[in-house]
């Protein structure tokens, strides 16, 4: 049986998806596209995800773009660091997203090696 | 009305803030914790003087992370994450967990008792004291971890006071495995160094209350397996169960619980380095607490001790700006 990521996991992974093709996703973004995939379970809400936001930041995994406001919210955009890349060959094979990695995985795999 | 610049940095402070929030926490529930499982170490089973010195911590010690563990998984049901224990332990980050686990419960552990052993508690006390030193360094190397000077400083002071404080004279008794008892000692001195380095890459990409439960259980089934049988702990062990100290240690269990949890979220969010130095301000806790309760007077070490180490917590959580960026990777 396929497992998901660690809904920490799965956040970083949607970051590099978009860095990857060298688009920008923003908090919105994130909170939608992880609430489609876990919305049923209990730790799925705003502030778990924001909270999970701010940690991959604060280690430097990924790095904040730009940030702005709307509607009285702090809404910024995200992309992934050369570490944050790095992290993903810890996605097991047996993962459910990890099919949706094979397209990057190569790139990814080659921007490393690049700029090591 | 304020920029975004200052709301960025006010949301990145917060959450640094709660970091050392978090850390701090986790020292006084060890030191809560600490004063009970001492109280529960001289009641029946554990107060067995027929059996040999080392099985009573060591199947006290198992117990304590069983429950810790029991009640993590509890927790994480309430919360709703329960299904990410097994995406975590069943995924490559749930092996550097596991590492984490045998270098902090049975490995660390064990040889702090052994070190106990061989080479007498003042000893072993002041070369387990500097965990939180080896796990920054570390961190430093394997995580890329930022420390400037004055942080450093902090968790030399750390380090120094806990020394301090936890320092009882040798009695000069001769141990004839003495060498062998610090061997022991530094290897529960790593031990605690890289459990911290290996739960935080973990935790990089996992929640920290997933991280502590999966921890915490595979530390406690290490213990059923490599450590009981070999001690013959297991008439002990059930005995606990049955005695009326069992109370006393179920209250540990929960604060035991909340200390991990929150040392987990420290170690997570203000760096390995920071959360250790905070972490080991228990040995005031304990004292102050020991005090409050027991009417313990403190020693004059004890005192010095403790005031080097307010100093050196406060050295090392005096500035969250510094936190908002804990690692620096080569881009």
């Amino acid at each position: 049986m396929n497992l998901k990521l660690p809904m920490k996991f799965r956040i970083l992974q949607l970051i590099c998806e978009r860095s990857i093709e060298l688009k920008i996703i923003n908090t919105f973004q994130i909170v939608k596209l992880i609430n489609l995939e876990y919305g049923t379970e209990r730790q799925c809400c705003d502030s778990t995800i924001g909270t999970h936001i701010l940690a991959l930041k604060a280690v430097g995994l990924i790095a904040e773009d730009h940030v702005y406001e709307l509607e009285n919210q702090l809404i910024s955009e995200y992309k992934s660091t050369r570490e944050g890349f790095n992290r993903m060959k810890l996605i097991p094979n047996t993962a459910e997203s990890y099919n949706e990695w094979l397209p990057f995985k190569g790139r990814v795999s080659a921007l490393i090696n690049h700029s090591s | 009305m304020k920029d975004i610049g200052s709301l960025t940095l006010e949301r990145d402070l917060k959450y640094a803030k709660k970091g050392i929030a978090y850390s701090l926490i986790s020292g006084v529930t060890w030191g809560i914790d600490a004063l009970l499982l001492g109280y529960v170490m001289t009641q029946y089973p554990f107060n067995d003087t027929k059996v040999d010195l080392i099985v009573a911590p060591l199947v006290g010690a198992c117990i304590h992370t069983g429950l810790s563990s029991f009640l993590t998984i509890l927790y994480n049901l309430f919360t709703g994450k329960i299904k990410e224990f097994a995406r975590c332990l069943f995924s490559k980050m749930g092996i550097f967990i596991m590492i984490s686990a045998i270098c902090s419960g049975p490995l660390a552990m064990s040889g702090y008792l052994l070190g106990i052993n061989m080479a007498g508690a003042s000893y072993t006390a002041v070369i387990t004291s500097t965990y939180p030193a080896i796990g920054a360094a570390l961190a430093v190397i394997f995580l890329k971890e930022k420390l400037n000077k004055r942080t450093l400083m902090g968790i030399l002071l750390c380090v120094v006071g806990a020394i301090g404080a936890g320092y009882a004279s040798p009695t000069g008794t001769v141990h004839p495995d003495f060498y062998l008892g610090i061997i022991f000692a530094v290897v529960a001195a790593l031990g605690w160094g890289l459990e911290g380095v290996f739960g935080a890459y973990a935790m990089d990409v996992v929640d920290p209350e997933i991280a502590i439960s999966v921890r915490q259980t595979l530390s406690f089934v290490m213990y059923l397996i490599f450590v009981i049988p070999f001690i013959h702990g297991f008439d002990m062990l059930f005995e606990a169960f049955t005695a009326p100290s069992m109370l006393v240690f179920a209250l540990a269990g929960i604060i035991c619980s909340v200390s991990y949890v929150t040392w987990y979220f420290g170690l997570s969010m203000t760096g390995v380095g920071r959360a250790m130095a905070l972490n080991i301000t228990y040995s005031i806790w304990v004292i102050i607490l020991d005090w409050m309760i027991n009417g313990t007077m403190a020693s004059p070490n004890l005192i010095i001790g403790c005031l080097v180490i307010v100093f050196g917590s406060i050295l090392v959580s005096g500035n969250p700006k510094e936190m908002i960026k804990l690692r620096e990777y080569k881009e």
